[in-house]
């Protein structure tokens, strides 16, 4: 699973693979060019150690030291310095952007995604989830993969580099810096075996803390009526405590490789002095040598240390991209091939259900076999009792599942044609309102282009929020934030939104359930004027509000119960009539 | 973020200086390693016996290891003092937002609220304790070792100075062009999260509209900006690396050019294994300093976070208890004497006047966004009226404590919330030493007695935010929990709505038989409910259309009859 994450992460770099060589190319050249430059810098070093010893044999300095040479060679080295800056640079710099174009296009594969995905993805994935996907996931993908395989690829050539170079110094002190490479890994491996279990410990208070303080941060109205502020903050206390003994030990126990390692190099570098001290004096290396081992020795312990941290960071990275991957590969819609069209400017209205069964888990199904035939201009109310389908048959009439069976309108069947085309033909609101961050007018307007400015304040007028309009900040241009509005005023602001978008036929699921009753006959009658000869499906709670619809359908557990008008169903005094009466039983 | 500073206390303080013993320690042993490293030089070049350099070797390491034992102690330390400092500001957060004002609850959502106490908190206290230690660390061994090369030799210290200044000026021109970047990216991350969480939560309406590419563009709009920012922001900081390498290795470049002119200039052969240590020394000062630059990659997010967390804390609550606070006790009643609210200078309530008495049942009715929860609020005082009196059981409520005040109070607001733990904790909520008989009283009255029993009794689990209850057994808990320890006021915000008319009726009947004594003030949108009501207040748009009996309403207040006949026929209601 991991592996495969990888691989096609690698498949997103494939694009860039140009800027990917390069990249590869540069920071071999910038390390081998640090590396290298040390046997210059061993050569100076022999060339001074060489000229004190003349010196000793009783010449002046300034005989024997040609500063010449010495310029000579610190402008070579120089020159190096300065090159491998700017490959490391350059490389730097193609790679942040190798990086930010990678997660662009995974954002936008992902945001591409979410239209492609059918309603039951959203049924069974909570916001939260796919959310911390598109973010945090996404960047932690290209977080670590800018830290990690650019380190990577530096690192391990480095690593190749120098042990060759020290190979072709001095092979007796290539092995005495060797060894210290078992003792830092020892250390490590132990470090990270024992602080793991503590930051697993860490995690979890962290979690319980974060549950403790979300739920009270959800019931704030609550704790301050029940003067029970103080209670509150008790138990957060009570856990806070628990979470600091945690970190502490997490803390303590991971920053303590950070001393020992560098003990150990520290180890590796007094037996180099003393191991080229002990070759020195019977002349098997020289002082230019050793120099360069000390180099060397600090080259050589970096990128293993660098290697096991982006060991770690690989497995973040893999983790992270696993997530993004098997979103990318849910199951998406099945394509379209429209054989028919309707366009919302000739649509007649006639809506024909025949026959239609459906059940999100297909063993349950929750419409059973309805059928039922809706004439143009039909005002069409659907009733029952929570649970009944009402919603689902709305879900299905927007062909947001498929179902069993057919629905057609003007006698065309909604299969035959594209999504799109029969979501043209409604405007709908939904019971939950749904506002966006975005500006008031944004949210009336919504993705409708062209719209006059007069369409937009007879929509707002007709919805009841002039009186809103005129109380925000900066009218309609105020940007909505949460907490600002009610219940009811989002819903006023949707009830805007179907108003302006003005498409042929309406549903109106519960959409005015958190709007009081005065508003929402002031509502209905702007809508019975908007759907005036349209055809139009409202689910209500209360049934007062539909007493005038041309055909009530009465829902129970799936299937029509009842059909016809207030009056007829009254008199027929079955289901809809104990319904109806329920409302006033006091 | 240097306010957060003053949130140390004693012990941390001592801890750290205790912190800064050891590193003072661990640099001078760190700085003295070089010399002994010239040492062994100097003997190899006189070609001295391995024992001696074995020994020189011996006190090398025994310096490697002082500094080791120092900086397990600087750890110790530092994780203390940063826990310390964490669970603390973790808990001035917590507190000041359980002692949030309305207002100011209203200004910050549950999940930013949320990231401020853990995120942010953990953000700061990392980057502060980091920033203490490497603050101090790095220019203490730039001193040091400047000192150290200052004794032999005036050319070299300069040279040091000037590469140190290098890399100073390097990192502040750095940060100086990312920091502004890095607050945009923060507040682009939102925007990215916000866009993303829309499409999500209203992905039915998205589809309905075929508003699909609508979002993605919004989207795609917002993650180019972040992308943009980042890579920027990623170009700039990518040079901090190079630029001390370059530094370090010009450095030791310098000071073998100047140290070889030393020796010419000095004819000191002598001067070579001291010149030798200095580049492991400068080797020490810019890795010193190359772990500092690793605190400013953190400082930037920490300042931003510092900003969030000091926003929950600057936050003064605008109600304020009386500084001398009298006795107490309710006569029941409640009284609005021309009392006004308002928003940012625009009028939310203006002139409410109407009272009621100990027992009786006040309705407040109106329209969406008329002002009714305000009213409650007000009652509550989670809202400090601009003008006019509001008097509680007698008393303008600005002359009690909020405490005494809400002692007296049941409320049941509009969003029904339950916490988690027992049904028996929820209901015992207002008060944790109410008996079980109380709690099980308080279940008879709203109803709740049956699904409690269904589920197992009053030690039955409550889920995170009350899952596994419907709304209406929410509601009806939420409603038991109000009266459970009995106050004189009851208050409830639109409390029955999810109750069918008949359980409704029900619970408004057990309430005046089990509470007559208390006054009971209902938030509510269905006539049938507040039809009983000694007094009902009508209210619109902020104002008050109507105070009455129903019958006095449906006679002279028009508002009051429209919103009676829109819900029921005039044969119903004549009943």
């Amino acid at each position: 699973m991991k592996k495969s994450a990888l691989s096609k992460l690698m498949r997103y770099c494939k694009r860039h693979f140009f800027a990917l060589a390069v990249v590869l190319i540069l920071s071999i050249v910038s390390v081998f060019l640090t590396v290298y430059a040390t046997t210059y810098l061993s050569e100076l070093t022999d060339y001074i150690d060489e000229a004190s010893r003349l010196a000793a044999e009783g010449h002046t300095m300034a005989e024997v030291l040609d500063m010449n040479n010495v310029v000579r060679l610190c402008v070579i080295l120089l020159g190096m310095y300065v090159g491998s800056a700017a490959c490391s640079y350059v490389q730097a710099f193609l790679m942040a952007g190798v990086n930010q174009k990678i997660a662009l296009r995974l954002r936008s594969d992902i945001s591409a995604k979410v239209n492609l995905l059918p309603m039951r993805y959203f049924d069974t994935h909570a916001v939260g989830d796919t959310l911390s996907r598109v973010t945090n996931d996404v960047d932690t993908v290209a977080q670590s993969m800018n830290a990690s395989v650019a380190t990577a690829v530096t690192a391990a050539v480095q690593l190749v580099i120098v042990v060759v170079m020290m190979f072709a110094t001095n092979w007796q002190m290539t092995l005495t810096a060797f060894a210290t490479v078992p003792l830092s890994l020892i250390v490590l491996f132990l470090v990270v075996r024992v602080s793991q279990k503590y930051f697993r410990a860490q995690q979890r208070e962290l979690g319980a803390l974060n549950g403790n303080a979300e739920e009270y941060y959800s019931a704030l109205e609550l704790l301050r009526a029940c003067n029970a502020e103080e209670r509150a903050v008790q138990v957060f206390e009570t856990q806070n405590k628990k979470l600091q003994g945690a970190m502490y030990k997490a803390n303590v126990l991971s920053a303590i490789s950070h001393p020992l390692t560098t003990f150990v190099s520290k180890l590796g570098y007094v037996a180099i002095c003393v191991v080229g001290g002990v070759l020195m004096a019977g002349g098997g290396t020289s002082l230019g040598e050793l120099a360069a081992f000390l180099i060397y020795i600090n080259l050589f312990q970096s990128p293993l240390s660098q290697l096991g941290q982006v060991a770690g960071q690989f497995q973040m990275a893999a983790a992270a991209a696993g997530r993004v991957f098997e979103f990318l590969e849910e199951e998406e819609e099945p394509r379209e091939t429209p054989s028919a069209a309707i366009t919302p400017e000739t649509v007649h209205g006639d809506v024909t259900f025949s026959h239609v069964n459906f059940g999100y888990d297909p063993a349950k199904p929750v419409i059973h076999d309805f059928s039922a035939t809706v004439k143009a201009g039909q005002k069409v109310a659907i009733v029952g009792p929570t649970g009944a389908g009402k919603t689902t048959l709305v879900n299905l009439l927007m062909r947001f599942y498929e179902c069993g069976g057919d629905i057609k309108i003007d006698g065309v069947s909604t299969k035959a044609m594209t999504r799109e085309n029969v979501r043209d033909l409604f405007s709908m609101v939904l019971q939950d309102a749904w506002v966006f961050e975005g500006t008031l007018k944004e949210n009336i307007l919504y993705c409708k282009e062209n719209i006059s400015e007069e369409k937009v304040v007879e929509a707002v007028r007709a919805s009841g929020i002039w009186h809103l309009v005129r109380t925000l900040p900066e009218g309609g241009d105020t940007v909505l934030s949460e907490g600002m509005l009610s219940g009811g005023q989002k819903q006023l602001i949707t009830i805007a939104r179907a108003m302006v978008d003005g498409a042929p036929m309406l549903i109106l699921d519960e959409a005015t359930s958190n709007v009081d009753t005065r508003t929402e006959q002031m509502i209905q009658s702007a809508m019975d004027a908007l759907t005036k000869d349209k055809t139009s499906f409202v689910i209500a709670h209360r049934l007062s509000t539909i007493k005038n619809a041309d055909l009530i359908l009465v829902l129970d557990h799936g299937d029509i119960v009842e059909q016809g008008t207030h009056e007829e169903l009254i008199t027929r005094g079955g289901f809809y009539t104990k319904l109806y009466n329920a409302q006033f039983a006091s | 973020m240097l306010r957060l500073f003053k949130y140390l206390k004693g012990t941390e303080i001592v801890m750290f200086v205790g912190l800064l013993a050891f590193l003072v320690g661990q640099i001078f042993c760190d700085v003295t390693l070089p010399t002994y490293t010239a040492e062994i030089v100097a003997k190899m070049q006189a070609g001295a016996a391995a024992s001696s350099i074995l020994t020189t070797g011996g006190i090398m390491l025994a310096f490697a290891a002082g500094s080791v034992v120092a900086t397990i102690f600087e750890t110790i330390l530092s994780a203390q003092i940063s826990t310390r400092l964490g669970r603390r500001l973790r808990g001035e957060v917590f507190s000041h937002v359980v002692h949030f004002s309305d207002r100011d609850a209203m200004s910050f959502s549950a999940g930013s609220l949320l990231t401020r106490t853990t995120n942010d908190v953990q953000q700061v206290v990392s980057a502060m304790v980091l920033g203490l230690r490497l603050g101090v660390g790095a220019p203490l061994m730039a001193v040091m070792a400047i000192v150290k090369i200052a004794q032999s030799s005036g050319e070299l210290t300069l040279a040091t100075g000037v590469a140190v200044f290098i890399l100073l000026a390097g990192i502040m021109a750095i940060l100086m062009l990312v920091l502004p970047r890095f607050k945009l990216i923060q507040k682009l991350t939102d925007k990215l999260n916000g866009t993303m969480r829309d499409t999500l939560t209203g992905i039915r309406v998205v589809r309905a509209y075929n508003a699909e590419d609508f979002q993605k563009k919004r989207f795609d709009e917002a993650s180019e900006a972040f992308a943009k920012n980042n890579l920027f922001a990623g170009r700039v900081t990518a040079l901090m690396s190079p630029l001390m390498l370059l530094v370090y290795n010009g450095l030791s470049l310098a000071i073998y050019w100047i140290g070889c002119f030393i020796i010419v200039r000095d004819n000191n052969a002598a001067f070579f294994p001291t010149m030798f240590s200095f580049t492991q020394l400068a080797s020490q000062v810019v890795t010193a300093f190359m772990v500092l630059v690793m605190l400013f990659n953190l400082l930037p997010r920490a300042q931003v976070s510092a900003k969030r967390i000091l926003e929950v804390l600057d936050k003064k609550s605008d109600i304020l208890d009386p500084a001398s606070p009298s006795d107490y006790t309710s006569d029941g009643s409640i009284e609005f004497d021309d009392v006004s609210v308002g928003y940012g200078g625009k009028p939310v309530l203006s002139g409410l006047t109407f009272r009621v008495e100990r027992g009786q049942t006040l309705a407040v009715v109106g329209g969406t966004g008329a002002g009714k929860t305000t009213v409650l609020k007000l009652m509550l005082r989670f809202l400090d009226a601009s003008s006019g009196t509001v008097r509680m059981g007698g008393k303008p409520v600005k002359e009690l404590t909020q405490a005494q005040l809400r002692e007296g109070l049941g409320y049941a607001p509009q969003k029904s919330v339950l916490l988690s733990g027992t049904i028996a904790g929820n209901l015992a909520f207002t008060d944790p030493d109410l008996p079980e008989s109380a709690l099980e009283d308080a279940a008879k009255i709203a109803c709740a007695d049956e699904f409690i029993a269904e589920k197992g009794g009053l030690s039955a689990r409550v889920e995170q935010g009350g899952r596994n209850f419907s709304g209406g057994q929410r509601q009806r808990l939420s409603i038991a929990r109000a009266v459970a320890k009995r106050p004189q006021i009851l208050l409830f915000d639109d409390s029955f709505s999810a109750l069918d008319f008949a359980t409704d009726a029900k619970v408004r009947g057990n309430l005046k038989k089990a509470l007559p004594e208390a006054t009971k003030v209902i938030v509510a949108q269905r006539i049938s409910t507040v039809r009983d009501a000694d007094v009902i207040v009508v209210l619109s748009e902020g104002k008050m259309a109507g105070v009455g009996t129903h019958k006095e309403l449906m006679q002279n207040c028009p508002v009051y009859r429209e919103i009676a006949l829109s819900q029921l026929s005039e044969e119903e209601l004549a009943v």
